[in-house]
This record gives structure tokens, sequence and C-alpha cells, in this order.
């Protein structure tokens, strides 16, 4: 089973409070916050781990990202997979998801007309930073095949690969499934597993798996699908959220404590119901 | 009436309409007076419908204060099929051209909404947390960006419609003036349309032991600094106090298995919650899980750590160890 997987660079949502609006500028001043592998887009390569242990076949990981985005690539290939490419030009900076997608189809459909063909795309369902999800389902259609979203379950029978597999996708009220026939598209969530930890072995054999860099000449893309150009979508201003509240910090002892809060909690009219048992 | 159309999706769930349509309807009846200014006439609201609506579904829409309902219907259209169901849409839209397309960011609608945008060829904004017009008639849509710290506003200002997917919980639905809308039957033309690429085989429905947190009055929740799983069921107790209320989670909670309902996460990739009551216990005050919050009434926040990022957003902060403080609210509670 051949899988490409799409992974994304994204500052490190550990660290978002630190993020900032510059008042001057009015740009986004995200200076020290270290790049991270979108941690959904980890659970895709595990995803593509697993299904290549019981298939066998290879594993290339895509990242459409400016070129210090090898880093994180190296990462993944650290973590098992086999093969990776870094779309990466100026010509596709200010991209939205629309755009970033077509982009990275040219870099699959390329890949694919130098070997093997794709059996599947795994994708995590979304990034951090954007968080947008509409990633898996622009790739899959631009590609023109099947492609659900929101996927945590992936079941796949036999030694061989299949033609078809059973999927969970989660929604609202509990889990679809369905049976999704290949080559897919699947954006996972990270309910779908635990990423495995990289090994220092898995670093040192990262290092001399093949890495390929497609700039905007190497796709031949049609240019005004491509960047900000291509991005149906524009950027307005971006601002930080007023939050409009003044804190009041409650101090004492945990027993004055409980007793001011309940007090507030009262005051504003919500029910305290005496003897309790409203969750039994 | 002005040729402009809004359309809004109305997700069929088993034979009730999702909550998210009549939240959208309610923004868009609000946008359409802005509308008017420019226009000099409202936009027609519609909803759009896939699939055999049954008689008590396409009673609820005609009387949701919409103007017209489309229902489009096919044989094709019985089980739910991304693939299919976004053709057929998509059909309708070259016919009519929305001027807007709002969707819920349900699981189906975040399926449905880039896949028209492919379709269409224009924009698509995800998880809007406002819509507007600006002084200039521009559609505005207010996207949160790194787990909701930065707003950013997107356009979609040469292309149609422009299509935009917010979360359930987001808008409050308001009490429209039904109109007794026009239902307006479309038949796409599906003979192409392969059924057989994505196959439902069975619906897996959640049984739901307690109130869902977003219809929660009151909503204890916890995170990391709980410490343990022996710890969370102290937001039990603190909960069974409270009328309507539900326990809630972090990610980070989640990931150490000390409540396994994932449906209770609060925040990005979860729900977006509005009680009366928001009551947060070792919580460190993550974007993504504060921007599920903030239209909370009353955010009281528990956290050993006195300079938590969560207690920039909360009415009453306390610093002090979760256990302690809940032993004692619980016990100042019991002599309610």
């Amino acid at each position: 089973m051949n899988i490409g997987v799409l992974v994304k660079p994204v500052p490190d949502p550990e660290q978002y409070n630190s993020i900032a609006i510059d008042p001057e500028t009015k740009r986004l001043n995200r200076a020290g916050v270290p790049a991270i592998v979108n941690p959904a887009d980890k659970c895709a390569v595990e995803a593509a781990i697993t299904l290549k242990e019981k298939f066998g076949g290879r594993i290339v990981v895509f990242a459409m990202a400016p070129p210090d985005g090898r880093e994180k690539l190296m990462e993944v290939l650290a973590m098992g997979a086999d093969e990776a490419v870094l779309v990466s030009d100026r010509e596709f900076g200010g991209a939205d998801t629309l755009a970033t997608s077509y982009t990275l189809v040219k870099a699959i459909e390329k890949k694919a007309s130098e070997g093997d063909t794709f059996d599947l795309i795994l994708s995590g369902n979304e990034s951090a930073d954007g968080a947008t999800g509409h990633v898996p389902a622009q790739v899959g259609e631009q590609l023109g095949c099947n492609h659900l979203s929101a996927v945590v379950q992936i079941d796949a029978e036999g030694d061989e690969t299949p033609e078809s597999l059973m999927v969970f996708q989660k929604f609202e009220n509990g889990k679809n499934e369905f049976e999704i026939r290949l080559p897919a598209v699947i954006g996972v969530t990270r309910d779908i597993n635990k990423p495995r930890y990289t090994s220092a072995m898995g670093v040192i054999k990262a290092k001399k798996k093949p890495f390929d860099t497609y700039d905007s000449e190497a796709l031949s893309p049609d240019k005004t699908r491509i960047g900000i150009e291509g991005s149906p979508t524009k950027a307005g201003a971006i601002f930080t959220p007023d939050t409009g509240r003044k804190t009041v910090e409650l101090t004492g002892s945990p027993e004055e404590i409980a007793d001011e809060l309940v007090k507030r909690i009262k005051a504003t009219g919500v029910k305290i119901i005496s003897g309790g048992g409203c969750r039994e | 009436m002005s040729n402009k159309k809004i359309f809004i999706y109305a997700e069929n769930d088993c034979g009730t309409i999702e909550n998210a349509y009549f939240e959208l309807l309610s923004k868009a009846a609000a946008l359409n007076e802005k509308l008017t200014e420019f226009d000099g006439s409202p936009a027609q609201l519609c909803a759009v419908a896939v699939g055999e609506l049954g008689e008590d579904v396409q009673k609820s829409l005609v009387e949701s204060g919409a103007d017209v309902v489309y229902s489009i219907r096919d044989e094709k259209l019985g089980v739910y099929n991304p693939a299919v169901y976004s053709e057929a849409v998509a059909q309708l839209c070259r016919r009519d051209t929305p001027y807007i397309f709002l969707f819920g960011s349900t699981a189906m609608g975040t399926e449905l909404a880039p896949t028209l945008g492919v379709k269409l060829h224009t924009g698509v904004s995800a998880h809007c947390v406002d819509l507007r017009f600006d002084d200039s008639g521009a559609f505005v849509q207010d996207v949160p960006a790194f787990g909701g710290k930065v707003i950013g506003e997107i356009l979609t200002p040469y292309t149609l419609p422009q299509i935009a997917t917010v979360k359930p919980g987001i808008f409050q639905r308001a009490e429209l003036a039904a109109k007794a809308a026009e239902v307006k039957e479309f038949s796409p033309s599906l003979e192409n349309a392969a059924t057989d690429g994505i196959v439902l085989k069975e619906v897996h429905i959640k049984e739901r032991i307690s109130l869902p947190v977003e219809q929660a009055d009151t909503i204890i929740c916890g995170g990391f600094g709980m410490g343990c799983d022996e710890n969370w069921e102290a937001l039990d107790k603190i909960a069974n106090y409270f009328e309507k209320s539900a326990v809630g989670c972090t990610r980070p909670a989640l990931d150490e298995d000390w409540t396994d309902d994932d449906g209770t996460m609060i925040g990005t990739s979860g729900k977006t919650v509005r009680p009366k009551l928001y009551i947060g216990v070792g919580i460190s005050g993550a974007m993504h899980h504060v921007c599920g919050i903030s239209d909370a009434e009353l955010i009281v926040s528990i956290n050993k750590d006195e300079n938590a990022d969560i207690f920039n957003v909360s009415d009453i902060k306390i610093v002090g160890d979760a256990v302690k403080i809940l032993t004692a609210v619980e016990e100042r509670l019991a002599q309610e």
C-alpha cells in the first residue's frame, strides 16, 4: 500500500498564548514560538506506518512550507516515513486552502508520475494554527478521488492492499461507519492513535532517506491557481478578541473562598439544589 | 426583493433539523437588515435540504422564517454520501448562484463546504465566530486562528457563493416570524454520480447518559491540573448540586484518559458552550480551550499557578490546590 501523508509545520500550539499582534505594525508577532509538526499530522503518519506494517509499500510525506520546513519533514522520516517532498517556492506563499490543496495535488501527481501511484493519502484533519479542516476534502476533490474527513478509526482486512477501507467518521451524535474505495484521501483526527516517539536510530536512518524539493518550476502549475492570486479568499485585518472580563480574585482559607464563591454564584441567579442529586 | 440569495444548509439528522440551521438563519435574518441598506431590498433566505424531508421536517423548515425551502431530491440521495450530496448541492448553486452559503461546522457541513469550494471554485471560511457586512458592503467573515488567540477577517471578493461554516452554538437562535416559505423542488442530474465510492454502512449512535455540555447551564470543567483519575470525581460531585449541569474536559485531560467521553471536550476541536456558570479547574488556559467558553456568563477558574493564562479570561480567580478548594466548595454546597 503506497501512502502519501500531508504534514504541515505549525507554531507550537502549547505557546499560542504568547502570540500577539504588534500594536504598531498590526502584524502577527510570533517570535520565539518554535515550529512543530502539526499534532494531527503526526497521527496521520502513525496511521500510515500502521498500514504499511500490515500491507507493505512506501510512505511519502509532503509538506508545503518555507525551506525550514525540511527540519520537520526529517522528524517524520525519523518516525518511519520512507521519503519526503518539500513543496516550497515564494510563488506558493499566501495561499488559502484552495490554492494550497491545488499545489499539494500537483506535487502528489508529480511524485506519482515518477514511480508508484498512491493507494491512499492521509492528512491530519486540521492544522492547529488555521484549523480550517479543508485540506483533506479539497485535495481529495481535486485529485478526483473519494475523500472523508474527521476519521477516528481505519480498519483494513487481509494481507494485501484491499480495494476499500472501513473507516469511522466522528459526528455530533456518534460515529458513521463508511466503506471507502481506494484510492482515497482521509483526514484523521487526534483520536485515531497516539503517535510513536522517534528513536535515535530513526533519526540516523532519516538522513539517508530520499528527500525531494519541488519548486514552482518543477510542478509547472497553472499560475492563476497558486499563491495569493490563486486564492479566492483574501485576508483582511487581524485583531485580538476582547474578553471583556474584570477578574476578581477570591482569597483566604479554602472554606472562606468556598463561602464567597457560593455567594457570588447565587447572586448571578444560578440555582443550587439543596442536597444535590442533579446527576444521579 | 433583491435577486441575491443567502443559502443556509438545513442538515437533516434522522428527522430533525440540526440547530445550526436555525442559528444561521437567525444570523442571516440580522445580516439581511444591513444588506437591505445597501441593496434597497433584502436577500432571499433559502433553506437548502437534501434528501426526502418527511412532513414534520418540511413543516419546520417552511415555518422557520426562510423565504424559500429548496428540497433537493433524487433516488441517489437516500443515504448520506458526501460525494453525491456535494454534487447535488453544487448543481443547485450553479443554477442559482447564491450570494452567500452558510453551513454549520458539523461533520457533514465541514465535509460539504470545502468540497463545494472546489466544485464551484470559490472561497470557504471555516468556523467563523462572526459574520458581518462592513461599511463598503463587503461580507466579512471573522475566523479564529491560533486556537482563537487571534481573529482574522476573511473576504471572498471575486467569486460566488461566499461560503462560510459556523460552529453550532456560536450564534443564538432567534424567534423569527414564520413566512410560510415556498417549497421548491430541485432534481439534480446524478446519472453519472457514482454511489459506490463511499458507502455509509452503519451509524453508531453514542448513548448519552448525561446532558451534552452544549446544552448545560452549569459546566464544571477539568484540565490537566486535576492530576489524576481519582481527583476527577470531585468535578462530578460539584456538578451534582446544579440543575442542567455537565462535566467538561480539555484536550490534555482527555489524553490522560481521566474521562472517555470525547464529546465533552470544550474548545477549538471540541464544543463551543455558553453556560450560565462555568467553573474551570486545573486548566492552564490554552487558547484552544478558552475560545470555546468565551460566551459563558460567569467564568470561575481554580488553578494553583497564580499566573495561569486562564485567569486573564475569568471573572473569578481562585489560586489554590484543586482538590482542597473543591472539597471546601462541596462541603459549602451541602449546606444549602
